[in-house]
């Protein structure tokens, strides 16, 4: 597939801001399901080929299926697409067409420059030769030289933090190791163009930490397509992005957008999904939350949408079964994306007598744009009265402030009501309850 | 050097090596080879080596399996199961050079079946041209046969056979069973990918020829089908002339030589082009 190579004409100006260093043009690939008729074709391909004819490739056969249809668009250098999707999107393949490792079926890539590829992290290396004999093959083949490679080799093992292993056969290494390896060897001479694929799934805090730094580096100087279905990571790093679905661009351009957009989607589904799944109630049900819940943003009042930054109401009426003391109302955003509980909201009360309603006001809250589940709990000490996953929803939609990480309670003032007591809670962020009244 | 590379073009897209003739495929390819020359050497040293580190006995191998074989072979010829016909030189040694140069055809069909196969745990993660592959697989095809040759040598000095002096033509007239072997390995080794099946039988048949191939005994059995198998048999012609260039300083039947000759180029060019057009579009149904 190398067989076109020519230089262009301003070959001797060097790497210059904003060149198109990758073209996609109406690029589609297509795969065979069943693994026995995949082999048929090949055979029959291969019997085409030494006859001479060229296979017609634009109608699928029995068990195909495009893993990527249609896809056209340009990156620069300086430029670093985030490409979004489901696992079998797509997104693996677009980055194998890339690097050259498959042919597309249809369409025309133009790739400019030297490639660095991290597809499948860890694999490449012969697991009997040394980390110090692994870097050298896997070097050459990305394309460097022996001088290069002299050259480069001790940041190669500072970044991959080998040490003492350097001369030890790979299959000893630990997968943290062999991912920090592929990852120095593939990016310490940085190339025109980055392809990364999932480089977040491994490794530590630390050396995810060090990656970024790395990548932050190589945008300045190349282009990098960055695939993950994290999509944090990507608006972090990148100010374009590329949504995939089913091999098809959903959706293509500004980073915020498109990943807001994604983010919104996906998590929409995971929460349906979570709610749908019978498992989201436990409890004594001494004390009940009931029906309706009603979450809102204070600013727009509709319901389950809030805009990020502005105040979001939560409301929420209890019934009174049996009475307890100590009761203790709490409130929780899950972050369904991540999966983890973001913010947490409670207050205790002396006694449940009587039906109540709760009512929390978490002000400015600076939340991702997604969707988030509310989980509702009433306890008691370590008696669990009511547990109530994805109570409700929220839809968080955009707006300017970026989330802090390091605050963990956000503002917030809780009102119960119970029969005729009524109770007011006040919180700064970060602090411990305050109780007003 | 690097602002070079950085602006090299590659321009990827359905049937593109369709597009190239004949001609221009063996030029791109052989271009192909020098540019990878120092990935060659990388992967000649760790594979070469990477063989002999993981086992004990180490390059001692090397000389265990030649004098094992030629072992078997005598014992054969002794107890009288093997009429071995009449022979000018001690049996031993004609059987050693023989089933050695049979050896040669055989590496260098399985290297280049392997060519795909072993570049398999690369090929998922990044472009590299696939020909540096069968040059890597040659060269330690070569290196191995290097070492049994020397063996085998020094083996046919102690049976009294001294090496005629055209022996240094050796790797001309060898060429033969390289363009030979390597042809049907390569296609072999495409055909792995879809139906190793296939490639299993290729094995079996290949290693069968051995038996019409006067390697192991002379080729003046008087029975009338084993005669003309070995007559049309193209390895009679390749094997017997390596071999008998070092035993007797000539071509075993020019004639017969040239023409197998001459059909090994053409299968290994035919070959070389349909592996070409034909590993981008197979070696994705390896991921």
């Amino acid at each position: 597939m190398e067989s076109i190579v020519r230089h262009s004409a301003n070959g001797n100006t060097g790497p210059q801001q904003g060149e198109v260093l990758v073209s996609v043009r109406h690029v589609s690939k297509k795969f065979c399901r069943h693994l026995r008729l995949s082999m048929g074709y090949g055979l029959l391909e291969l019997l085409g080929n030494l006859a001479g004819l060229k296979v017609k490739k634009d109608a699928l056969r029995r068990g195909e299926f495009w893993a990527l249809n249609d896809l056209s668009f340009d990156l620069r250098r300086g430029e670093a697409l985030g490409v979004l999707g489901l696992n079998g999107s797509g997104k693996t393949t677009l980055l194998r067409l890339l690097a050259g490792i498959m042919p597309p079926d249809q369409g025309e890539i133009m790739v400019r420059g030297r490639v660095g590829a991290l597809i499948a992290m860890g694999t490449g290396f012969h697991p009997h030769m040394t980390g110090r004999e692994n870097i050298y093959v896997n070097g050459t083949i990305l394309g460097m030289t022996r001088q290069e490679l002299d050259a480069y080799f001790d940041d190669i093992v500072d970044f991959a933090e080998i040490g003492e292993f350097l001369d030890a056969p790979v299959s000893t290494y630990s997968s943290g190791m062999r991912a920090r390896l592929g990852f120095a060897i593939a990016t310490t001479f940085i190339p025109d163009l980055l392809l990364l694929d999932e480089v977040f799934a491994v490794g530590d805090v630390v050396f995810r930490q060090r990656c970024l730094e790395r990548i932050q580096q190589a945008i300045d100087k190349s282009a990098v397509i960055l695939v993950s279905n994290r999509p944090e990571f990507i608006e972090m790093l990148c100010n374009r992005a590329l949504w995939l679905d089913k091999g098809k661009i959903v959706a293509e351009g500004d980073v915020e957008e498109v990943s807001g957009r994604y983010t919104e989607e996906t998590s929409r589904h995971s929460a349906l999904f979570a709610m749908r799944s019978g498992t989201s109630r436990e409890g004594t049900g001494d004390v009940r939350f009931t029906d309706p819940v009603k979450v809102y943003g204070s600013a727009s009042g509709v319901s389950e949408i809030a805009i990020r930054g502005e105040d979001l109401v939560v409301e929420v009426p209890f019934v009174c079964n049996k009475p307890w003391s100590e009761v203790r109302f709490s409130i929780e955003l899950v972050d369904l994306v991540m999966g983890i509980p973001l913010t947490l909201a409670d207050c205790e009360v002396p006694e449940v007598t009587a039906d109540g309603l709760l009512r929390c006001a978490f002000s400015s809250l600076p939340l991702l744009a997604r969707t988030y589940a509310i989980m509702l709990k009433i306890t008691h000490a370590e008696t669990a009265l009511d547990v109530w996953r994805y109570a409700a929803s929220v839809d968080v939609r955009r707006a300017s402030p970026r989330p802090s990480k390091k605050v963990r309670k956000y503002p917030h003032a809780i009102t119960v009501d119970i029969g005729e007591a009524s109770y007011q809670f006040n919180y700064e962020a970060g602090s411990a309850a305050v109780r007003v009244a | 050097m690097h602002h070079l590379l950085s602006q090299q073009v590659r321009v990827y897209r359905p049937d593109e090596r369709h597009e190239l003739g004949w001609f221009q495929t063996w030029i791109v390819m052989a271009r192909n080879m020098v540019r990878s020359r120092e990935l060659i050497w990388q992967l000649f040293r760790r594979d070469f080596l990477a063989s002999y580190k993981k086992s004990f006995l180490g390059i001692t191998w090397v000389f265990i399996a030649p004098v094992l074989g030629i072992l078997s072979w005598v014992l054969l010829q002794q107890t009288g199961v093997l009429n071995a016909g009449t022979l000018d030189v001690p049996y031993p040694a004609f059987v050693l050079i023989g089933t050695t140069m049979w050896g040669l055809f055989m590496g260098f069909y399985n290297a280049a079946q392997g060519t795909l196969e072993v570049g398999k745990s690369i090929v998922m993660w990044i472009h590299y041209p696939r020909e540096a592959l069968l040059i890597k697989q040659v060269a330690e095809q070569l290196a191995n046969f290097t070492i049994t040759l020397a063996v085998t040598l020094l083996v046919l000095l102690v049976f009294g056979v001294w090496p005629a002096w055209q022996a240094v033509l050796l790797p001309l007239v060898a060429l033969p069973l390289f363009f030979l072997g390597a042809g049907i390995g390569l296609i072999g080794s495409l055909v792995a990918v879809v139906a190793i099946d296939l490639t299993k039988l290729a094995n079996v048949v290949l290693g069968l020829l051995m038996w019409i191939t006067p390697i192991i005994y002379a080729d003046n059995i008087p029975h009338p089908l084993l005669q003309s198998l070995i007559e049309w048999n193209p390895l009679t012609y390749l094997v017997c002339s390596a071999r008998d260039i070092v035993l007797y300083g000539r071509l075993y039947e020019p004639t017969g030589y040239l023409i197998a000759a001459g059909v090994s180029f053409l299968i290994f060019m035919t070959s070389w082009r349909l592996f070409f057009v034909s590993e981008g579009r197979l070696t994705e149904r390896m991921i």
